[in-house]
């Protein structure tokens, strides 16, 4: 009975792990498994492999995390297109990741060793800007990629300049935008 | 469609593994095990048959373990540099 | 994180650490010592005893002890790992002796424990004070 129980509960936590979007949150779910899992151990007479699990899977490794997190930070972009949100398909999904845009914004954070992470964004534009989820705003429309940037971000003055240095072959157009709106 | 295709291509390995592993199961005649449960503690004087098992019937093991942990180790001093290392490489690299 | 400002963490962290700490060390080398009475053994102990540079890390978040020195200790008690068993277990001398098996036993716990201790200690002191080329570049 409380063997079920011990592995229900791990279960809870693995998923709790996986799906929450803080990831520090995620690196103490994963402790609380891992204390678990040395419990679970201790109900089915292992006592050595439970103290091993609980020194190793929720100390050393969590302090091995959280180190990582302070130094690798995750930036999440979100793609937005007007006419395509309603029906999302591979091809459109392998074209964004694709293209030169895209390879050039992941290009500029994999110098910085910035994590990028890419979501497709269902809302609308206005919306998807007020979000403060998404980390950088590049739409889709016509003419090509369009990335969002406001004056506040040193990063996004960076990637600018540096695209700009690439020269007019650059796949990417920036769009200022403020509160208020576009600009 | 290609998460489907993945999710079939994994089920047939799973099922043809456990299949082809079921039907090859060979019992092992001379059990170990046995021998070790009830012969440890003449053995090695230990009373914590897993601690008699690792520190005598298989030292091995526990040899190659410990060595598994130094060069581990020595591989992550090379791929994490310290701010001294990385100045005393390109010191070197400029001599 | 040679730029954290020492004294900013919170008090009870550092209440609470200072108190365990001796009890951690006792803890770590109970396991390591009665390895082959109770339930533990050398790489139980020994991960205990990492975890005590891992309690230190994070009251006090300075890079003051030498890895060098321990991963030293390390290898030369890999080296001692490597040899006593040859030397003891596989030219039958344990054997012929019974009277010493149980000091046979607690030589190899302490080894172990001591190698695995120091070596999970470096890995972890390593990476928490990692400063790649990555630092240069601001964001």
């Amino acid at each position: 009975m409380v063997e079920v129980a011990t592995i229900l509960l791990m279960g809870v936590f693995a998923a709790l792990a996986i799906h929450s979007n803080v990831l520090r949150l995620a690196i103490i779910y994963l402790a609380v498994f891992s204390l678990l899992a040395a419990f679970l151990y201790l109900l089915y007479a292992a006592p050595e492999l439970a103290i091993a699990e609980a020194v190793i899977g929720s100390g050393l490794v969590t302090l091995l995390y959280l180190a990582a997190l302070k130094r690798n930070r995750v930036y999440t972009i979100g793609v937005v297109n007007e006419q395509q949100r309603d029906h999302l398909s591979d091809s459109y999904i392998s074209h964004v990741e694709r293209s030169k845009a895209l390879r050039e914004i992941r290009q500029f954070f994999l110098l910085r060793e910035f994590e990028v992470q890419i979501v497709f964004v269902s809302s609308a534009l206005d919306e998807a800007l007020n979000d403060p989820a998404y980390d950088l705003i590049v739409a889709e429309d016509g003419e090509g990629f369009a990335a969002f940037t406001d004056d506040e971000s040193y990063a996004m003055l960076e990637l600018e300049m540096m695209v700009q240095m690439h020269g007019s072959g650059s796949a990417i157009r920036f769009v200022r935008h403020s509160e208020e709106g576009v600009v | 469609m290609r998460m489907i295709a993945s999710a079939l291509l994994v089920l047939t390995v799973f099922v043809v593994v456990t299949v082809v592993t079921n039907r090859n199961r060979v019992e092992l005649e001379p059990l170990m095990y046995e021998y070790m449960i009830h012969n440890f503690e003449e053995d090695t004087h230990a009373r914590n048959a897993v601690a008699a098992i690792l520190l005598n019937y298989r030292m091995y093991d526990t040899m190659f373990e410990a060595l598994i942990l130094l060069t581990a180790i020595i591989g992550m001093k090379q791929f994490l540099p310290r701010e001294s290392d990385i100045q005393a490489g390109k010191e070197h690299s400029r001599e | 994180m040679s730029d954290t400002n020492v004294g900013s963490e919170s008090t009870i962290l550092r209440l609470i650490v200072g108190l365990l700490y001796p009890f951690m060390l006792l803890f770590g080398f109970y396991v390591i010592l009665n390895g082959h009475y109770t339930p533990g053994g050398g790489f139980q102990g020994g991960s205990v005893l990492a975890s005590l540079f891992v309690a230190r890390y994070v009251v006090y978040p300075v890079e003051d002890t030498d890895t060098e020195v321990l991963h030293a200790i390390q290898r030369v008690f890999l080296s001692l790992i490597l040899i006593a068993p040859t030397v003891l277990l596989f030219t039958g001398l344990v054997a012929r002796f019974p009277h010493y098996r149980g000091l046979y036993l607690t030589t190899m716990d302490v080894l172990i424990g001591v190698q695995v201790g120091f070596g999970l200690g470096v890995a972890v002191l390593r990476f928490a004070f990692f400063q790649g080329v990555g630092k240069t570049w601001r964001l």
